[in-house]
């Protein structure tokens, strides 16, 4: 065996409670850095799943009017033009939109809206809402409207529809009631309540009416035309490049998801920011762990160090000492935080809760394989790091001080 | 020469500068027996840790079997202090996690990173020697002060170091082990015809060994050979 790795192995077997204590320090490092990365991947994990994963990725709307400003002499004319003309906030042609989005395979689901507002009426009390013609199976794709049920079945054919769980609250309905239903656009119809839902959003659960989509496009005046295409795609992080290839072909104005939470990814993007500074400081931590046990155990051993030296050890072997040193309790205290550490996640990940993010439990804990080999490595790597100083100083030690001094 | 030192001077530097060593001159010739003998604070030690490379001159030339030590790199004083030099301390300092035979081992280990069947059979040839051969096994603290210096010597003498320095070899011991530790190192010298330089203000010990140099402040004030009587 090498004669570095051979003492600092020494050292490292016979370091008792010193290199135990600091072995925990490494350990209890890795814990926490294992916690804080799989408590945020889990969290924006289920963040992510509860905003895109029951929400349309792609929306296809018809063009705005665009403002067209121009000078008459001294004048200033402010002009709303049409593309085509006025009746062209609806897609008429939306059924071709939708053979051409078919041909792109990056989108997975298509569904035709009819969007519009109104108020349901029950018992002499009445709710705006907004309402939502859309097609039964696509639109439950999008939506997440089966998966949300918590009362009845998704089932919008005929005169039936679906509202959610807060309006169902406050007028009192409950499936198999029937609800009358009044358009902006002074359209009646009388469904029959066939299912309640529960979104993540109390908005939603309050406003949300959802209808088949020829009892939206009747009850919003817009027959044989719609109000949006909804898509989801494969790979939501990619969508802008779908997003250009849709406008490319449709030619309609194209709104993709992260231009309208835009908020929600910043506020992403600071928490990934924070984790990282929380386990830069938890690393620094046991770098200074690491480095106050190993400056501790050179002088200690400033005598053995001056005796090595004198046999003809050079500085560079002795550095290797303690670097290898400081490696076995990186490399320990990284095995032992894995193993115990990891073990005591998954445990606190099945504790009973009512998290929000993970229904059931009480923190929305995601480990995944990745995080522990990076948790490894990344520990190891710093411990042994952290041995350099330590190590480097050792190495710089007068053999004549030392054993003067012993 | 297999030591020479050429008007070699040693200053400590501080607040006030220390001259440990003025102008020393000194030659040792291949298996002398060497006793340097002075008061503590008189320069003894200094001199012994410039001719075992341990720490270097401020001033004057030192050589080593031929080669300018004062024109070597950190690293290949350090080498050439493991090749040619072998030390004993007053305390045995020897490295407590390890055996009496790593012990012994620990020299051909730190200078080559290994150690060979060679190595391993010097090592408990020399352990035999000494009379510890039996705690070959044992942790280095495991056995008695008398022995741990017995060990402590054995280490020094692995790969046949041409040169030995002894600080104090005995000055740790009671009289019947410093005898004993004494009668070895003549016993090694003579089968080895290995150099001797042993520190001592034991003027007992420095008359039985071959040669006396007796430092005073800083300076040699007595240089010569010790005419050992004949028993009959």
């Amino acid at each position: 065996m090498n004669f570095c790795l051979r003492v600092g192995f020494r050292y490292f077997r016979s370091g008792g409670s010193q290199i135990l204590l600091s072995i925990a320090s490494v350990a209890f490092g890795v814990t926490v850095y294992l916690f804080i990365t799989s408590l945020i991947f889990g969290l924006q994990k289920g963040f992510i799943a509860t905003t895109i994963g029951n929400s349309s990725h792609l929306t296809l709307l018809p063009l705005e009017p665009e403002v067209r400003t121009f000078s008459v002499g001294d004048t200033k004319v402010v002009s709303s033009v049409l593309p085509f003309n006025e009746r062209e906030v609806t897609l008429r042609s939306y059924l071709s939109v939708i053979r051409q989005l078919e041909d792109i395979p990056e989108i997975t689901t298509i569904c035709p809206v009819s969007a519009g507002s109104g108020v349901v009426i029950k018992g002499g009390q009445n709710r705006p809402v907004s309402i939502l013609g859309i097609d039964e199976g696509r639109g439950s794709q999008i939506f997440g409207i089966g998966r949300s049920i918590v009362s009845g079945e998704l089932d919008l054919s005929g005169q039936s529809c679906c509202v959610g769980s807060e309006l169902a609250r406050l007028l009192g309905l409950k499936v198999g009631d029937k609800l009358r239903v009044l358009s902006a656009k002074e359209r009646v119809l009388v469904a029959n309540i066939t299912g309640i839902f529960k979104a993540g959003n109390i908005n939603s659960n309050e406003r949300l009416l959802y209808v088949s989509l020829a009892n939206g496009q009747r009850l919003n005046d817009m027959v044989g035309a719609i109000s949006r295409i909804e898509s989801q795609v494969t790979d939501p992080f990619l969508v802008e490049t779908t997003a250009a290839r849709a406008t490319l072909i449709t030619n309609l104005k194209v709104q993709n998801w992260k231009e309208v939470n835009k908020d929600l990814l910043n506020g992403l993007a600071a928490q990934s920011q924070t984790t990282n500074i929380i386990r830069f400081f938890v690393l620094i931590l046991v770098a200074t762990s690491i480095a106050s046990v190993l400056i501790v155990s050179v002088l200690q051993r400033s005598r053995e160090i001056g005796i090595l030296k004198s046999m003809g050890a050079s500085s560079l072997a002795l550095q290797g000492i303690f670097t290898y040193l400081g490696m076995l309790v990186g490399v320990s205290g990284a095995s032992v935080g894995v193993g115990i550490g990891g073990a005591l996640i998954l445990g606190i990940g099945e504790i009973p809760g009512n998290s929000s993010i993970k229904p059931g439990y009480l923190f929305p804990i995601e480990i995944q394989g990745g995080f522990l080999g990076e948790a490894f490595l990344v520990t190891a790597g710093i411990a042994t790091a952290a041995a350099l100083l330590p190590a480097r100083r050792a190495a710089q030690m007068n053999p004549v001080d030392v054993i003067r001094q012993g | 020469m297999l030591v020479q030192l050429k008007d070699v001077s040693k200053i400590y530097e501080g607040l006030v500068p220390f001259k440990a060593l003025d102008q020393v001159n000194l030659a040792i010739d291949s298996g002398e027996f060497v006793a340097i003998v002075g008061q503590s604070g008189s320069g003894k030690s200094t001199l012994l840790n410039l001719i075992g490379l341990l720490d270097t001159t401020s001033e004057g030339a030192l050589s080593i079997d031929g080669v300018d030590v004062n024109s070597l790199e950190d690293n290949a004083r350090t080498t050439l202090r493991g090749e040619k030099i072998g030390f004993i301390f007053q305390f045995h300092y020897l490295l407590p996690d390890f055996t009496v035979l790593e012990n012994v081992l620990m020299s051909s280990l730190a200078l080559t990173s290994q150690t060979t069947k060679d190595d391993l059979a010097e090592a408990k040839s020399l352990l035999e020697r000494m009379g510890v051969g039996h705690h070959a096994e044992k942790l280095a603290t495991a056995i008695s002060g008398g022995e741990q210096q017995r060990v402590a010597i054995a280490r020094a003498l692995t790969r046949h170091k041409p040169i030995i320095l002894a600080d104090e070899p005995t000055g740790n011991l009671d009289s019947i082990n410093s005898d004993a530790v004494f009668k070895l190192m003549r016993e090694i010298h003579a089968d080895r015809k290995t150099t001797f330089l042993i520190v001592t203000h034991d003027e007992r010990i420095a008359e039985q060994c071959d040669r006396i140099i007796r430092i005073a402040d800083g300076h040699i004030v007595e240089d010569r050979a010790v005419v050992h009587q004949a028993t009959v």
